[in-house]
């Protein structure tokens, strides 16, 4: 890590208050820290510790109730619906827990798909047909470009959807619990590739689990509790 | 890379039995619609429209009975004369008319009016011979008058209970006549051989004349009001009762109006019918698609485009759905008038009753497509505005 450099995330005290009837909880509470370019770090803690709300901040899924969200030193808690649409396509990719293919797309078509939101010009060489191929040639699952989802494993699925939020070569990857819903074995296979896409590509990733043997794999481990972060470890 | 339209087309598919059910409703709702407009212009527009058209835009009625309004051939072609040169009227055409009990053509039957024979005029057995009429039975009359033999070919107009219909088609004399009949025969056609014509009636077309109902206008009339003037200085028309057609359209209008404000309740309830089952399930759709949808924004897609998605798949519905809907009308409007339809006793010389059709417009098609249309763009609205109430995360339903 080197302190010189921009952040690619940078939280600056956010908290997220969630309202359930009178009762307030706090989904992420007075939150502060940085992630940098390259970096490979774990978001770790037990259920409801906050790494998918932080996760979901970060992404701009979500809204802070106080503090600062700060991606590549913009703060995108002013951002409008719109704004916020376009940098998600462009500067976020997102692996999910559950994979969240879209069913009546073939596998090449899901990859496909972020590049094709705003359209032409496509920013990267080539088109986006032959990036996307290259992507899934990368996550070892081209021979499957034109099936469906449903006709893939999990694993496979998962691999699918790590291509996708790759497509747009985004500043920051973000995978939530993206071993969870797999066997050991394939969550081995799946972590691997995350480890080996950060080495290769350069890509800052950041990934929520609360298994000890994938945190052992990051370079940096990030401890919530609570929506507290209570350890920061490099 | 997936084309939008490929996109949303493959979505109407995903649930292929609901879109299926959705498919039939709006298909019956269009075929519906379609049949009844098909009814209801046939009825009181084309059959309303040539009827009025044969009639004429005044029609002078001999009410007399005992013909005593009737006019000579020198009065009636004095009257004739004075309408055509006022600038008004277009065309005068009179008619005396045969009416009885039908029988067929080879028997005999009572009848009253007048008839021709060739050159020669003939009348019924009832009436007084006048020299040079060769008595004749009604169906020799009919036969001899119109000139036809068995097979031959004739048309007119028919009155049966009540309503007379003009004939579209021509008719055949081999038929077994079995209902009351009136023929109108033109007076021009033997005038120089009766003095004295029998002149039933006496139809006006004006230069300015009438714009008859349509499925959506009102009747206009023009220059009846200079012309009724006209008829009622002339003293030889003193015997005629004058049936305006303005006069006669008002009633026309009436009934017109009555089935129209029916098929526009019809209209409505179909409408909110096709609303309510769209909206059913697009909600359906929508909810069921929440991660989904959550997970395209997740991917950046702005909010409008998904709006614009849910839009297309609707429209894509509606539109496949008002195709199928027009194609099974075409297919039931044929079947209706291969089969039956609205049917009118055959009239003399006619060996089939007569069929009034079901005939699809293309204003009407295109009219319930629009209405179809408009209540898909509602049902999607209301279901798309419900997007923008959830964020990402809830639409992903992942927290932690």
């Amino acid at each position: 890590m080197n302190d010189d450099m921009t952040p690619v995330l940078e939280f600056r005290n956010v908290s997220r208050v969630y309202k359930t009837g009178d009762c307030e909880v706090y989904g992420l509470e007075s939150v502060t820290t940085s992630i940098y370019p390259g970096e490979l770090t774990a978001l770790v803690g037990p259920s409801g510790s906050g790494k998918s709300t932080m996760q979901h901040l970060g992404a701009g899924f979500d809204k802070a109730t106080s503090g600062t969200v700060l991606l590549m030193g913009n703060d995108i808690g002013s951002y409008g619906e719109r704004a916020l649409s376009r940098l998600r396509n462009e500067h976020i990719g997102f692996i999910f827990q559950s994979f969240n293919l879209i069913p009546v797309m073939t596998v090449l078509e899901n990859v496909m798909y972020p590049a094709g939101v705003y359209g032409a010009p496509y920013r990267f060489p080539g088109t986006p047909r032959e990036r996307a191929l290259s992507l899934l040639e990368k996550v070892g699952i081209a021979d499957h470009a034109n099936k469906r989802p449903h006709q893939l494993s999990g694993g496979q699925r998962q691999r699918v959807a790590i291509a996708r939020a790759l497509m747009n070569a985004p500043d920051l990857v973000f995978a939530d619990e993206p071993t969870a819903n797999l066997d050991h074995t394939v969550g081995a296979e799946i972590l691997e590739l995350l480890v080996s896409l950060n080495r290769e590509m350069n890509a800052t990733i950041i990934f929520s689990t609360h298994d000890p043997a994938v945190m052992a794999r990051a370079r940096r481990v990030i401890s919530l509790r609570d929506g507290r972060l209570i350890e920061d470890g490099r | 890379m997936i084309g939008f339209i490929a996109y949303a087309f493959r979505n109407v598919w995903r649930s292929r039995v609901r879109t299926v059910a959705l498919l039939t409703i709006i298909c019956a709702g269009v075929a519906v619609l379609a049949l009844i407009a098909a009814g209801y212009e046939d009825l009181f527009y084309t059959v309303g429209l040539e009827s009025v058209e044969a009639d004429g835009d005044i029609l002078l009625v001999d009410e007399s009975k005992d013909g005593s309004g009737a006019m000579t051939r020198d009065d009636y072609l004095s009257v004739r004369e004075r309408l055509l040169e006022s600038g008004l009227v277009r065309e005068v055409l009179s008619t005396s008319s045969i009416e009885g009990i039908v029988g067929g053509i080879e028997r005999s039957a009572p009848c009253s009016g007048i008839a021709v024979e060739g050159r020669a005029s003939v009348a019924n057995t009832d009436a007084p011979m006048a020299e040079g009429i060769v008595p004749a039975t009604m169906g020799e009359s009919l036969a001899k008058t119109l000139g036809v033999k068995k097979g031959d070919i004739l048309g007119g107009l028919v009155n049966d209970c009540g309503m007379t219909l003009r004939l579209e088609k021509t008719v055949r004399t081999e038929a077994l006549l079995k209902d009351r009949f009136y023929i109108e025969l033109p007076v021009e056609a033997f005038l120089e051989l009766d003095e004295k014509p029998d002149i039933a009636s006496i139809k006006i077309w004006l230069t300015e004349g009438l714009s008859p109902p349509t499925l959506n206008s009102e009747s206009r009339s023009r220059g009846y009001a200079e012309a009724e003037a006209l008829l009622s200085s002339i003293p030889e028309l003193s015997g005629y009762a004058v049936y305006s057609m303005p006069r006669r359209n008002t009633r026309v209008d009436q009934i017109v109006r009555i089935y129209r404000t029916n098929y526009r309740v019809v209209l409505a309830v179909v409408v909110l019918t096709l609303f309510l089952a769209f909206l059913n399930v697009l909600a359906l759709s929508v909810y069921e698609r929440q991660q989904e949808l959550g997970t395209l924004r997740a991917l950046g897609t702005p909010l409008p485009r998904i709006r614009l998605l849910i839009l297309c798949e609707t429209l894509m519905i509606a539109a496949i759905s008002w195709a199928i809907g027009v194609a099974f009308s075409i297919i039931a409007s044929a079947i209706i008038n291969a089969n039956g339809g609205l049917v009118f006793a055959a009239p003399p010389g006619e060996t089939a009753d007569i069929t009034v059709g079901s005939r699809l417009y293309p204003s009407s098609v295109l009219g319930i497509g629009a209405f179809v249309v408009l209540g898909a763009l509602a049902a999607c609205v209301v279901s798309a505005a419900a997007l923008g109430k959830s964020s990402v995360v809830e639409q992903l339903e992942v927290r932690d």
